[in-house]
């Protein structure tokens, strides 16, 4: 607001900034787009390592190279960090870049707040980061910081909770910045139902965004207040209950789990009609079977928590409500593969990750539906298989729908094209390797494998040395990345406007790189 | 409104960056404004939509005891109704730059505060400088020392083209 | 449903029992060994087939869509991009399946949390990190620990079959007979779970949860704590040995016999030297988790005993902490329900002699019988 109010008035001519300071002030959507990538990208290697670490541990039974603590110190910050600092950062970054070119907007809503919702994000990720060199190490009470085991933990614990504020509040800032932008922004004749997948999914997710953040931030606030002054929230010996901070957790946290994949769903709809060369198939449908897993998210909150002792009808009620989310669910798969269907297809590194990921995050939805029997989850919670139920979702879901939304539309923020051999390699490597690492770990939940744990009992020795061998190959796989982005950055084989043969929308009837001539020809939605 | 040289542009901000043969034959035109998508009903939906689901969620909570969730549904439903408000403070804003023989009129209108400013065209001087890569790039127009901006509403790419065409103009 | 739902059990039984020939490449859950659990089991089997089902038939086409419609065999692209019938059908589809899924699973739920009309009662308690079982119609308590030692561990001694699921003191239930369980917890949330049963509780501290099962089978069964519970999360194994009627007779009257055993050293006196050597086992299996077997603690988390001002202060003071806890928030909590009188003197006696700590002072069981009267700050759940 006051970005368009004052700036007429300025009358001293300023020299732009440059350097860090350029990044510092940046209002542009497409600079904070591509700060958020790369925060992203630093943090997945941050994480990714963590990972490494905790599957090396793991190779064989007996502790060899850390201690219990320390192990659980990895394998909390792994969460927080893959989902606060590498997914929603990564989905926020690709809402920067895209959804103004998509609806045809000059930038986002409101620039500046933009930039501060971007530079929140690395303070806490040093924040969290930093607390492992703390007296104590840094927290490894899990990311789903239950209490009473949160309560006791040390000054890390208190430091993190204020990392979580801060990127709660930045999530805030940005979902409101990206729904005011949807809404108010659009090109004239851009109605709602002819908005792109990727603007509608992004719509529907900072609902869900606003929607729940108060949530976690008051969750978290109280364990701080019962960790420092006195209170009793969740402490039974002073009338509180420890289970109703699991049911406040997961209130948000069910929602979140969709806030990490709808724009994954939103990226790969772009993607599929593309390669497929055919419009989506039932766009009106996917748009209500978003909208109805973004309400039914809010009803499925305790599936979390069966372990926990319900009385029958709450297990039976959230049984049902989760089991009933496969229904949309499933309209949209059913939909992906209706849309390559009859098409002309070609395979590109962005459509061989989209195939990956419908067929992959199905497996991570069907491991999702067997988790839904209330019964059968007594069996697995806590267990392996949960552990390769959600990095089948989070991994070959949204990570995968990341990477192909980066060779997607990667020749159009450069203007090189990427060197498609590189990004097959990478993508083979990659699918490859993720299911040589979780794969195994579906069997052994069922064989009894409880999560969380440092060190294991022999018989599941064989699939962990499995699942490790391919952490591996999936972890350095991704260097392979690494090289492509920036080789692209540098240069390569100019990319027309167009990109693809394919490809439809506002975005792609700008050149690129975008930079001078945007629209030169006013862009007529039909 | 304006003398509009701009007429059914589908576009994001109605701009016309070519010579136009405009209203007056020989004048040249150039007016933006915003967008506004979101109708005034829409944006009171988007607001209690948004209200009512957080104030039953924080205030369920609350009355089972667990109070701390209320106070962050407030200053996030603030925060928001702020966003809403001040979309709405722009929906008169507009920028007009009509060069007219040796005149050029600057005018704008943005919030409470607005100006309409005269120049020579033979003072005029066009500033145009972008932050690396063609971004942040800022462009005005400058007379006897003082600079008024102009392509507020622009994309930083709209924007260097009018900075051409203005240098074109300014010249001719 | 019934009949298709044990078929699906059959197949899924049959090629579970296939794959046994693979020693430890084990690929379904564990070998039911109750009724409930054998459920469990068959509902997973069936759901699995139907997954696996959907998943051949969706991706059959998709794959077949891959081969055959690509641009490189000169496929041109149809332009169709909705069609109403058949969204409706593979909405509703799906919706039937689920509601097909839906009942045996919700009967499942139901006999699962039918805690009705049980032969015995069991209360189980978690803490960091051991197991404590109440016999409620016994009268028996004890406290089970894991056994693996720590050299195995660490990798200088070879690991034996049921590393890490191990333990002290196992829970013995006679077979065949409804056993409930009170499941709570002392400090942080635990969870009791043995998958041969289809048993998993959280233990909740301040909060009683129950569950129950009935063994079919007279063996041993295995299992762990299944919710992060802290640092030896992975180190508080569950073992219950089901046995015939007679011998739990016999381990009852056993278990009543080293009670009152127990219950007599409370009022002897003991010298220095007996009271460290009995210490230093009361140590190693109640303090060694987090002060260390070297006493050393770990820096910024779990303060060191080897110099510590509490070890080498006032011994009133030192026998209050391990009686009725630390600060309040740390894990530090009281051992007054867990430990007899003899056995906190003989730990607070083995803290103030081992490694640098030479007070030579010693506690006498009476001392803590003491203590305990004192501002005792109980610890004791209360039922939901």
């Amino acid at each position: 607001m006051s970005d368009a109010a004052h700036a007429h008035d300025d009358h001293g001519h300023h020299a732009h900034p440059t350097g860090i300071m350029r990044w510092l002030t940046t209002t542009n959507h497409k600079d904070i787009g591509s700060l958020y990538l790369w925060f992203s990208l630093i943090m997945l290697f941050t994480a990714g390592s963590m990972a490494l670490l905790i599957r090396s541990e793991l190779f064989e039974p007996g502790m060899q190279l850390m201690h219990p603590d320390f192990f659980n110190q990895l394998t909390t910050m792994h969460g927080l960090i893959m989902i606060f600092g590498v997914i929603m950062p990564a989905f926020t970054g690709f809402a920067n870049w895209q959804v103004p070119l998509m609806i045809g907007a000059p930038d986002m809503a409101f620039p500046r707040m933009n930039n501060w919702s971007f530079w929140l994000l690395p303070v806490a990720g040093i924040m969290l980061l930093g607390s492992f060199w703390l007296p104590g190490g840094a927290v490894a009470g899990g990311w789903t910081m239950y209490p009473p085991l949160f309560i006791q933990g040390g000054v890390s614990y208190d430091l993190t909770i204020l990392a979580v504020h801060i990127m709660g509040l930045s999530s805030i800032m940005g979902s409101i910045n990206i729904i005011t932008t949807i809404l108010n922004m659009r090109a004239p004749g851009l109605t709602l139902m002819k908005m792109p997948m990727f603007v509608w999914t992004w719509l529907i997710t900072a609902y869900l965004l606003i929607a729940t953040m108060p949530v976690l931030a008051g969750a978290v606030t109280m364990l701080l207040t019962d960790r420092n002054f006195g209170t009793h929230f969740f402490n039974a010996a002073g009338g509180g209950d420890p289970v109703m901070f699991q049911h406040i957790f997961w209130f948000f946290g069910h929602p979140e789990v969709y806030i990490l994949i709808l724009p994954a769903f939103g990226i790969v709809s772009q993607i599929i009609p593309t390669f497929s060369r055919k419009p989506l198939f039932g766009y009106a449908s996917m748009v209500y079977a978003t909208a109805s897993i973004a309400i039914l998210s809010f009803t499925v909150w305790a599936h979390h928590m069966f372990a926990v002792g319900m009385p029958v009808a709450a297990q039976l009620f959230f049984m049902f409500s989760t089991m009933l989310i496969a229904v949309p669910t499933g309209v949209k798969v059913f939909n992906w593969v209706a849309t390559m269907w009859k098409g002309s297809l070609t395979f590109e590194t962005p459509m061989l990750f989209a195939i990956a990921f419908v067929c992959l995050f199905t497996i991570g939805g069907f491991s999702g539906l067997v988790l839904a029997m209330a019964p059968v989850d007594i069996q697995l919670q806590d267990t392996y298989y949960v552990v390769a139920h959600f990095h089948y979702v989070l991994v070959s879901g949204a990570l995968f729908s990341i990477f192909a939304g980066i060779y997607y539309w990667l020749p159009k923020w450069t203007g090189h094209m990427y060197n498609e051999t590189l990004g097959k390699t990478h993508f083979w490597l990659s699918v490859i390797g993720m299911n040589i690492v979780f794969f195994p770990m579906h069997f052994l939940g069922l064989a009894g494998m409880p999560r969380r744990i440092p060190d294991y009992a022999l018989q599941f020795t064989e699939f962990n040395q499995i699942a490790t061998v391919g952490a591996f190959i999936f972890g350095f796989s991704q260097l392979i990345f690494l090289v492509l982005v920036l080789k692209t950055i540098k240069g390569g084989a100019k990319a027309s406007d167009q990109v693809w043969e394919g490809a439809q929308g506002l975005e792609w009837t700008v050149p690129s790189p975008a930079p001078y001539h945007t629209f030169e020809t006013a862009p007529v939605v039909k | 409104m304006m003398p509009h040289a701009v007429s059914s542009l589908l576009h994001m901000e109605q701009v016309n960056t070519e010579d136009c043969e405009g209203v007056s034959a020989g004048a040249f035109v150039f007016q933006s404004r915003p967008n506004h998508s979101l109708t005034h009903r829409q944006q009171k939906l988007v607001l209690w939509s948004l209200a009512t689901v957080c104030f039953v969620t924080a205030s369920g909570f609350a009355l089972l005891g667990y109070w701390l969730i209320l106070p962050f549904a407030g200053l996030e439903i603030g925060l928001l109704a702020w966003a809403l408000e001040a979309l709405r403070n722009r929906e008169g804003d507009y920028e007009t730059l009509t060069i007219e023989g040796d005149m050029v009129v600057l005018e704008w209108h943005a919030g409470t505060h607005g100006e309409r400013r005269e120049m020579n065209r033979q003072w005029a001087r066009v500033i145009c400088d972008c932050g690396t890569s063609g971004r942040n790039c800022r462009l005005s127009l400058s007379s006897h020392g003082r600079e008024t901006k102009v392509g507020q509403y622009l994309s930083d790419e709209a924007r260097l083209q009018l900075a051409a065409t203005l240098r074109r103009k300014l010249q001719a | 449903m019934k009949s298709m739902w044990q078929r699906a059990g059959v197949m899924g039984a049959v090629w579970a029992a296939s794959q046994s020939a693979l020693a430890d490449y084990a690929y379904n859950l564990q070998e039911p060994a109750s009724q409930v659990a054998r459920e469990v089991f068959h509902l997973h089997n069936l759901i699995m087939l139907v997954c696996v089902g959907i998943f051949i038939i969706v991706f059959g086409m998709m794959f077949y869509s891959l081969i055959k419609h690509r641009k490189s065999v000169g496929h041109k692209a149809a332009h169709f991009h909705e069609n109403t019938t058949v969204e409706i059908i593979w909405t509703i589809i799906p919706f039937i399946i689920l509601v097909g899924m839906a009942y045996p699973a919700a009967k499942v739920v139901i006999e699962m949390k039918d805690t009705s009309n049980p032969d015995m009662t069991v209360k189980i308690t978690g803490y960091q990190w051991k197991w404590g079982y109440d016999y409620l119609n016994e009268g028996v308590h004890f406290y089970s620990t894991l056994a693996t030692p720590r050299e195995q561990i660490d990798g200088t001694a070879a690991k034996d079959e049921h590393y890490l699921l191990e333990v002290d003191d196992p829970m013995v239930v006679p077979v065949g007979k409804r056993v409930r369980l009170l499941i709570t917890a002392n400090d942080v949330i635990h969870s009791w779970w043995v998958p041969a049963f289809g048993v998993k509780q959280d233990g909740i501290p301040g909060f009683i949860r129950d569950s129950w099962f009935k063994a079919d089978k007279i063996g041993t069964y295995r299992g762990q704590c299944a919710e992060l519970c802290g640092k030896d999360h992975g180190f508080m194994p569950i073992v219950v040995k089901v046995v015939s009627e007679e011998d739990y007779k016999a381990w009852v009257a056993k278990k009543k016999g080293s009670a009152q055993a127990a219950a007599a050293d409370n009022t002897k006196t003991f010298d220095v030297k007996e009271l460290v050597e009995r210490g230093e086992k009361v140590y190693q299996a109640n303090c060694a988790a987090c002060h260390q077997a070297n006493g050393m603690g770990l820096p910024g988390v779990f303060p060191a005993m080897n110099g510590s001002k509490v070890a080498t202060g006032p011994i009133a003071a030192h026998i209050n902490i391990v009686v009725h806890g630390g600060r309040p928030g740390t894990a530090m909590v009281g051992f007054t329900d867990r430990l007899s009188d003899a056995e906190i003197a003989a730990v607070v006696t083995y803290e103030r002699n081992a490694w640098d700590n030479k007070m030579g002072d010693a506690a006498q069981p009476a001392d803590i019988a003491a203590a305990r009267g004192g501002a005792a700050v109980a610890a004791a759940p209360t039922a939901q």
